[in-house]
């Protein structure tokens, strides 16, 4: 027989006084506790910097002020005195989609001194919306749709200057009442 | 041992197994309200005091009503990444609310970083060491909110959603006006 299982036969928990049991057993779930709520405060902390990550994250424009987005001078200048916004029609939720085809179908309704832009930097775009955008839903090749989507950064739309310099942008589809009071603030000479 | 001592032991060990409990308790509650932290998290700063007018352009901050300055720099990352709020917050302010942006003069923003906002926003340049003891803030981007020329609030960062919200409020702003 090992030492180890002679001395174990030599422990007897059942003849112990009733103060050692307890204390034994509450010393062992004193352990348990140090560990559970050890492992409960790691998980909350990590939970905790995980929102505060998001709520930073929220707090930022999806591209910085004045960024060039040097991709977009691919779609054409706008006409002068006009300024620029630019759309991405594709990789859009279903609910986004609505949005999109809502403001598609408003167009018409912007004011004068605004140019809305489609730009489709993938394949799927809402039928609505290619039937309405119509010969105006530009199609980059490749090379220019993988640049224009990594200057993008995840905007559904872009304010753009004249310099091709980035002035609002948002991860939401606007209305076209958002873009009118967005470009009539930022687009300088846009008529109201 | 003696028994007194295995009861001071019981004892002890009782009392960490409460506590490790309680300890539990508080990080199960932490865990269960962290999604919050993104609609109440807000970095504030000083607040209470009466706002100088140290610059020419400033001159009507401690008059009554409502303003409100924007503290920045041009070359300030986390301004680009903020300037969006404020265009939320100056598009869809009250007529009456004021703004004010003061940058630091030693770096000067070039002219087209306000274009369009200038119509509506008062500009300045001054000192940092003046605007800190004017204002007492020395981060950017920092937002103040003033009424009746004493600060109410100052968040500094970009505006977190709870801030955004409150600036909103502040100026007066109707929620779908300013979006989400």
């Amino acid at each position: 027989m090992s030492r180890f299982r002679r001395r174990a036969r030599r422990i007897d928990p059942s003849a112990w006084p009733r103060e050692k049991f307890l204390a034994v057993l509450f010393t062992l779930l004193l352990a348990c506790a140090w560990m559970v709520s050890t492992a409960a405060e790691s998980h909350a902390a990590l939970r905790r910097r995980h929102y505060m990550s998001l709520a930073t994250w929220r707090a930022k424009a999806p591209l910085p002020y004045l960024a060039v987005v040097g991709g977009a001078r691919g779609l054409g200048r706008p006409a002068p005195g006009r300024a620029l916004v630019l759309v991405r029609a594709d990789s859009a939720s279903a609910g986004e989609r609505a949005g999109l085809c809502r403001l598609a179908a408003a167009e018409s309704s912007l004011p004068a001194g605004l140019e809305l832009r489609w730009v489709a930097l993938g394949a799927d775009v809402d039928p609505c919306l290619a039937r309405a955008a119509g010969a105006r839903l530009a199609r980059p090749a490749a090379p220019a749709a993988d640049t224009l989507r990594a200057q993008l950064a995840g905007a559904r739309w872009v304010l753009l200057d004249g310099g091709w310099r980035a002035r609002y942008s948002r991860r939401e589809v606007p209305d076209a009442a958002e873009l009118s009071a967005v470009a009539r603030l930022l687009g300088g000479e846009v008529a109201p | 041992m003696t028994r007194h001592a295995w009861r001071a032991l019981l004892a002890a060990a009782g009392a960490g197994v409460l506590l490790f409990g309680a300890r539990t308790a508080a990080a199960v509650r932490s865990f269960a309200g962290a999604p919050a932290l993104t609609e109440t998290v807000a970095a504030e700063g000083a607040r209470g005091f009466r706002a100088a007018a140290f610059h020419p352009s400033l001159a009507t901050l401690p008059a009554p009503g409502r303003a409100v300055v924007l503290v920045y720099a041009a070359d300030c990352g986390a301004c680009a990444d903020n300037m969006w709020n404020w265009v939320d917050v100056v598009r869809a302010a009250d007529p009456a609310v004021r703004f004010y942006a003061v940058g630091p003069s030693d770096r000067p923003a070039p002219p087209e970083y306000w274009a369009g906002l200038d119509r509506r926003v008062a500009l300045a340049a001054a000192d940092r060491r003046a605007v800190h003891r004017a204002l007492r803030v020395d981060a950017t981007p920092s937002t103040l909110l003033v009424r009746d020329g004493v600060v109410e609030r100052t968040y500094v960062g970009p505006l977190t959603p709870a801030a955004r919200h409150s600036v909103l409020r502040f100026v007066g702003a109707r929620p779908e006006v300013a979006g989400p």
